[in-house]
């Protein structure tokens, strides 16, 4: 990651700081710079809001199906938003625009707060709840002085992914046609090759994203733990919603519809009409194919990059654990079409024989969710107490006896976890595709692209289906109940 | 190294980087066979002195024998995997992805009987049948008991213990403790437990180290720890003690709120009258009677506050004219709240002059 990001800043700095204040100083960056803070910035209000009422009301009330309620909340996560994009775009050609972006963005980020509020408001121990109502407090105080301070920490962390998110995101902007920093890159270079500009604008993006990914790490540091003490943990009675029921359900679906049912509808139709005009399954099947074994290699490589990162930073607080940490969130503030651009550079400038092979590509996958991965490494050994290792030597096991007998079937099914989420990553991924694929190379991403790009409706659709139900599998594993053990303490 | 010894801990100091110096010259042994208890507030190092003798954290200076083998020292650190040493951590931390019995076989996984000597451990904790059992369907009591079989499974040369009765109920506790004595000692492991509980420590020990700010601040036999504690610190490590200011007043003599009372031991003949100190007593040592509203002699006092037990009672008394209230244990009826009672010390009294006041 440090060779390309630092190659693309002394490529800039090569042309010289004259070359940068003109660049930096023209009305038109500022007005890109803009838009994707303001984009993004909206983004994060609008799904926090949302987010958190949504992961209240599936939780903390008793409204119906509410396990029904948080999957539908959470499948748009299967949708790369640019396919929201495509099928609104199916529906009518003048869906584009900022408001366009804004709300595609929002319906695909939206489950980053609901997750991290869910999570949350499960875990609380009723008991807090009814010391609170038998002080005096009604339902909003409750929120206020209970439940909030409990879910404020991890409900932001999940805004800032949201804001990183729609900050980083490419295809959907692209489609949208919201000029944003991402897509002047990708246009810089693609439409006039002016790689320089591409750089400078890329570096400004990196450092906003770095901006937002120093929030997230404060945040991260506030998040309160929902239950202190022993004894059982009860669950709290669900709060009736009355005349509040109707207006409920209409909020809860507003965003399902956005986001999964237009889209499925739109799919749908569009696919029937494709197989009345013939649709080329075997393009199709070499394109899922094609996403599918990228989506296997990255996932393996970035696992691979990701598993010293990891344990340093779980298992060291020290200096290396540190290091580590820093480099994961370096990562995760790079937006992929960076990192797609600064490969490309230094593959033309250096390694000429990678530029454009599936090699590059699978490292600039690699890199790009790297962070991803690193969090899921630590969050899984992080459910390992050390204490059970420290038992299991004391019973005669070396370290790697510890390991394989211990900390792997223990944290072994969390990072299998992650390694789906990361290859689902990798199969929604656009911007790094675009940038470094080989240039016969087709993937159910590309072959979407290129065919909205030539506003192909229909034919996109087959494309749009297999990305959606394959993208599904990873999502609906990750859904279901963790079978995981937990670690038991007396 | 005398062959009776299992385990022998010298001028142990540890730390963590960055922080104070958690041991500060921590020694202590324990006999083969035997129980030691390392008896301390939480903070004083106990879990790092198990961490210490375990091989999971390397002391800066000091040795630890384990039998007669050296496994600390300036040039020694044998692995943990190899010190034969077994631990029982606090809350049991048993492997949520095993079976209960799966767990006791883990260190003898290898061995050809491994099934058969977990089950019949299992039955030796009271854990029959429960071999294939999940650790989460069992109760706080049971995970205990089941991380000790796991524990001495392997036949370790030395059984560590880390708080292993806190958070349990009492008849779980007493039970824990019953089978962990009995496993003792039919396996005639030598055993070291860390604990804050002073009635498990009593109960248990064969040997109380008792440590105060990574020191030891007193060792020996229960019975003698009680009865002769070395300071007040660990008097109060190892049972319940009233303690009253008091000035030497003559030999074996000692003025205070309870008037002139005999002084034990030997700082008796040795203290120089006007020696100023602290005065102690076990809550059974004094006893108290009824008396009339205008006795104003010494020792006399309103009762303030009784704690029934059944058996007896701690009946709190504030003496006429100041100090602290003073806890009496009672045997029978004791007296009601704001009589008049008279307190008398039914045995001398413990004298510590201001300097040994830890």
């Amino acid at each position: 990651m440090a060779i390309p990001i630092g190659y693309l800043i002394v490529r800039v700095i090569q042309g010289g700081w004259s070359k940068i204040a003109e660049i930096i100083s023209r009305p038109r960056t500022w007005e890109l710079a803009a838009n994707s803070l303001v984009l993004s910035g909206l983004v994060g209000i609008t799904v926090l809001v949302i987010g958190v009422v949504t992961g209240w009301l599936i939780t903390r009330t008793d409204l119906p199906n509410p396990r029904v309620w948080l999957v539908l909340s959470t499948l748009p996560l299967a949708v790369p938003s640019y396919v929201i994009a495509y099928t609104w775009l199916a529906v009518t050609p003048r869906f584009t625009g900022f408001w366009a972006a804004w709300l595609v963005l929002s319906v695909s980020t939206l489950p980053y707060v609901v997750l991290a509020s869910t999570a949350v408001l499960r875990t609380l121990d009723a008991a807090q709840i009814d010391v609170a109502r038998v002080m005096g407090e009604n339902t909003w105080g409750i929120f206020r002085k209970v439940e909030w301070p409990h879910m404020r920490g991890a409900a932001v962390a999940g805004m800032l992914l949201a804001v990183l998110y729609a900050l980083s995101d490419f295809g959907a902007v692209a489609m949208l046609r919201v000029d944003t920093l991402t897509r002047a890159v990708y246009t810089a270079y693609r439409a006039s090759f002016d790689r320089y500009s591409a750089a400078v604008l890329a570096l400004i993006l990196v450092a906003i994203g770095l901006m937002v990914v120093a929030l997230e790490a404060r945040t991260r540091g506030s998040v309160i733990r929902a239950r202190v003490g022993r004894g059982v943990r009860r669950e709290s009675e669900k709060i009736a919603l009355g005349r509040w029921r109707q207006p409920a359900l209409v909020l809860l679906s507003l965003p399902v519809i956005v986001g999964l049912v237009v889209p499925a509808l739109v799919i749908g139709v569009r696919v029937v009409l494709a197989s009345a005009q013939g649709i080329d399954y075997l393009r199709l099947l070499q394109a899922a194919l094609t996403s599918v074994g990228l989506g296997v290699a990255g996932a393996i490589l970035a696992l691979m990059f990701s598993l010293p990162v990891g344990v340093a930073v779980a298992r060291y607080r020290s200096r290396v654990g540190r290091v580590g940490e820093v480099i994961a969130l370096v990562t995760q503030g790079v937006p992929g079409v960076v990192v797609g651009l600064s490969l490309v550079v230094v593959g033309l400038t250096f390694a000429w024989p990678l530029y454009q092979t599936v090699f590059m590509l699978i490292f600039g996958y690699a890199i790009v969710f790297m962070a991803r991965s690193v969090g899921v490494v630590r969050s899984s050994l992080e459910r390992v107490p050390p204490v059970l290792e420290d038992t299991a030597r004391t019973l005669g096991s070396g370290p790697a006896a510890v390991f394989r007998r211990v900390t792997l079937p223990l944290a072994g099914p969390g990072v299998a976890v992650g390694f789906l989420l990361v290859l689902l990553a990798i199969m929604k991924e656009l911007p790094v595709t675009l940038f470094l694929r080989p240039t016969e190379m087709r993937t159910l991403a590309t072959e979407l692209w290129t065919k909205t790009e030539i506003v192909s409706y229909s034919e996109a659709a087959p494309y749009a289906l297999a990305l959606v139900l394959l993208a599904a599998v990873p999502t609906y594993l990750l859904s279901r109940p963790r079978k995981v053990s937990e670690p038991v303490v007396a | 190294m005398s062959p009776r010894v299992g385990l022998e801990v010298c001028d142990i100091r540890a730390g963590y980087s960055g922080q104070r110096q958690v041991l500060d010259g921590v020694s202590l042994s324990v006999a083969r066979g035997e129980v030691g208890v390392v008896l301390g507030p939480s903070g004083v190092g106990k879990t790092t002195l198990l961490r210490v003798i375990a091989g999971l954290h390397q002391p800066t200076a000091g040795t630890v024998w384990i039998g007669d083998k050296v496994v600390d020292d300036a040039t020694v650190h044998v692995p943990t995997k190899d010190r034969r040493v077994g631990l029982v951590p606090q809350e049991a931390a048993l492997f949520s992805h095993l079976s209960v019995g799966e767990n006791v076989a883990f260190g003898i996984s290898g061995e050809p009987d491994s099934r058969a000597r977990a089950e019949a451990l299992l039955t030796d904790v009271g854990l029959e049948g429960f071999y294939d059992r999940r650790p989460d369907e069992l109760s706080g009591g049971q995970q205990q008991r089941a991380a000790i079989a796991r524990a001495i499974a392997p036949n370790p040369e030395i059984l560590l213990l880390d708080e292993p009765f806190i958070g349990l109920d009492p008849e779980a506790s007493e039970l824990c403790r019953n089978v962990l004595r009995d496993l003792l000692g039919k396996h005639r492991t030598t055993a070291l437990m860390v604990t804050h509980e002073q009635q498990a420590a009593l109960a248990l020990a064969d040997v109380i180290v008792v440590l105060r700010d990574g020191k030891v601040s007193g060792w020996g036999a229960p019975e003698a720890l009680y009865e002769h504690p070395r300071n007040v610190g660990t008097a109060e490590s190892t049972g319940e003690a009233v303690t009253l200011q008091a000035t030497i007043s003559g030999a074996g003599q000692a003025r205070c709120a309870l008037g002139e009372v005999q002084v034990l031991g030997q700082t008796r003949n040795e203290l120089p009258t006007g020696t100023t100190g602290v005065i102690l007593w076990r809550p059974e040592e004094l006893s108290i009677k009824k008396t009339n509203l205008d006795d104003l002699s010494a020792g006399t006092g309103v009762v303030k506050d009784v704690e029934f037990f059944g058996h007896d009672s701690l009946v709190q008394v504030a003496p006429i004219g100041g100090d602290l209230p003073v806890w009496v244990r009672v045997l029978g009826r004791p007296p009601a709240r704001d009589e008049r009672v008279k307190i008398t010390p039914v045995k001398a009294g413990r004298f510590y002059p201001e300097t040994v006041r830890l």
